[in-house]
């Protein structure tokens, strides 16, 4: 993978779109909208990362370390434990914009900035909120939405592990 | 069923808990407080100082000292006797000619012990002890240091000869040997040093530079395809790539006669191995001394300092390595600015004998003499980057 897909990719899998499906109630338009201010949002986070880095005093390797392990850690909690509790009805938008919001995303877009640049981070949040919204359109039976999210928790192990590796074999 | 309002505190619980952890642990900030040129060139002639002030009169330097017991221990290693006398040419390079004087006392300790090996080979040892492929080497190094700063050729004979000597240490497929057996007359074929080889290597090639025309670069290019392909694996070395500082030494110095991709490969790895260690020491601080061992000693530190200083003038040299150019020298100026700050001052002198204190680095209540040589190598390569003289 080049440097540009592998980022989009990190952002997808830190996504975990089948982690997102709708509860049964669910209003899709309000939750497609929260979906998208949420990714803003988290693009808009993205954008700072320079003065992020700079706030933190940290390095960019040290923040692809960091990230590596979120993104690995949340990818275990998605491929070992138990399946989210569907939402209340209600408040679809704003439960799917906290939903984007979430460590892995918003620190795997943060490196991606700082190794790729913000436009990476941007499409891959345009890449993952595509994803999530077409899955949800599907409506996938409700045993393959928990295998498609064990499925990209051990991808989110994997891509942890490859960027803990590249942040330490970074200078 | 979960409610928003729920969804949203478990969220910002999460954020907190994953932001704490991080905090503390991976995301710890990294400290690097200023350092001038001027900083950089006064703290390496504090730790030349130090090995200075305390040259017992044979030559030889002070090798080990407690300050909280005041015990000298009688014991001393020819390798570091001869790498601390480069590192004095070093400063002598730099400038400081007044420290010519006690590196040469030095020098001559070497070359008293000097005994011949074969036509045209020789080194130098202890009477009665086998020869080491690296006290060869770095009196090789001093001697070519020397005469860089001096123009002085007068000991061209003698690099010869050592150089007669390290080839002769040379396998055909770029091994060096460590071992010069008197009880054979011959090199050991099973001793092997992860610190020997790279010296030999930058020795080999410092000859070539001196003495170009005379065949020593045919001699170091097997043993540089050796340390960048083959040598961790083979020699059981760790971590990978063995962060080899003589070897980044070798690359600034053969970077000009066109490296090949395996080894820009190599300098990359290296540089990454000396970069993480320097972004891990500079967030050893408050929690992050517990979250971050363990403190290096000056020597270990020291040699971080010179492989950054070296592979940051490989990486202005080769458009290969450009990308990591500003990255290399922003790591060496904050490791150097780190080491400088644990440097002993007059104002933090607890014995009876403060010129057994000032300038040097201790780790608990120990000073090596090599604690003070490596560190005074960085830091003369950090005040190159910080002054803009980087060759």
């Amino acid at each position: 993978m080049t440097g540009v897909v592998a980022a989009i990719v990190t952002i997808v899998v830190a996504w975990n779109p089948p982690a997102m499906l709708p509860a049964a109630d669910d209003n899709a338009k309000q939750r497609a909208i929260g979906l998208a201010i949420g990714a803003a949002l988290v693009a808009l986070i993205a954008a700072a990362t320079d003065p992020i880095l700079g706030l933190l005093s940290v390095s960019a390797p040290t923040l692809q370390t960091a990230a590596g392990s979120v993104i690995a850690l949340f990818g275990l909690r998605w491929l070992l434990g138990p399946s989210p509790k569907p939402a209340e009805p209600g408040g679809a938008r704003i439960a799917a914009a906290v939903a984007t919001l979430s460590p892995p995303t918003v620190i795997a877009a943060l490196t991606v900035t700082a190794e790729e640049g913000w436009i990476a981070a941007v499409i891959g949040l345009g890449v993952a909120l595509l994803v999530t919204v077409a899955t949800a359109q599907r409506r996938l039976p409700v045993r393959a939405g928990h295998l498609l999210r064990r499925a990209t928790g051990a991808a989110a192990i994997a891509i942890g592990v490859s960027l803990i590796l590249a942040g330490i074999r970074s200078v | 069923m979960i409610s928003t309002r729920r969804r949203l505190a478990v969220t910002a619980v999460t954020w907190v808990m994953v932001g704490a952890v991080l905090r503390i642990t991976l995301l710890a900030p990294e400290r690097c407080s200023p350092l001038t040129p001027e900083e950089a060139h006064a703290s390496a002639v504090a730790a030349v100082d130090w090995i200075v002030t305390n040259q017992q009169p044979d030559g030889r330097y002070l090798y080990l000292y407690d300050r909280e017991t005041g015990d000298t221990p009688a014991v001393y290693n020819l390798v570091r006797h001869a790498g601390t006398t480069m590192s004095v040419y070093q400063l002598v390079e730099a400038g400081e000619t007044e420290y010519l004087a006690a590196a040469d006392r030095a020098t001559d300790y070497m070359l008293e012990r000097m005994i011949e090996t074969g036509p045209g080979a020789g080194s130098w040892a202890e009477p009665g002890e086998d020869l080491q492929l690296g006290a060869a080497a770095l009196m090789s190094t001093s001697l070519l240091i020397r005469r860089r700063a001096t123009n002085d050729p007068r000991y061209d004979d003698v690099l010869r000869q050592l150089g007669g000597f390290m080839v002769g240490q040379q396998r055909p497929d770029g091994v060096m040997l460590e071992r010069w057996r008197l009880s054979t007359a011959a090199p050991d074929p099973e001793q092997r040093s992860r610190y020997a080889t790279g010296e030999a290597l930058w020795a080999i090639a410092m000859l070539h530079e001196a003495f170009p025309g005379e065949g020593w670069d045919g001699a170091a290019w097997p043993i540089l395809d050796y340390i960048a392909t083959r040598r961790d694996a083979e020699e059981d070395l760790f971590p990978r790539p063995w962060p080899d500082q003589w070897a980044a030494y070798s690359l600034a110095e053969m970077v000009e006669w066109g490296l090949d991709d395996e080894h820009t490969d190599y300098a990359r790895s290296l540089a990454a191995q000396f970069g993480v260690q320097v972004r891990w020491d500079a967030q050893r601080e408050g929690i992050g001394e517990l979250t971050h061992p363990p403190e290096t000693r000056g020597a270990g530190f020291g040699t971080v300092l010179e492989g950054l200083g070296m592979l940051g003038r490989v990486a202005a040299h080769d458009e290969r390595l450009a990308d990591l150019e500003d990255a290399i020298d922003e790591r060496l100026v904050c490791g150097s600015a780190r080491l400088a700050a644990r440097q002993v001052s007059h104002d933090e002198v607890i014995g009876p004998k403060p010129e057994l204190e000032v300038g040097a680095w201790f780790l608990g209540a120990e000073t090596r003499m090599d604690d003070q040589q490596h560190p005074a190598s960085g830091m003369l390569w950090a005040e190159q980057v910080l002054s803009g003289r980087k060759p």
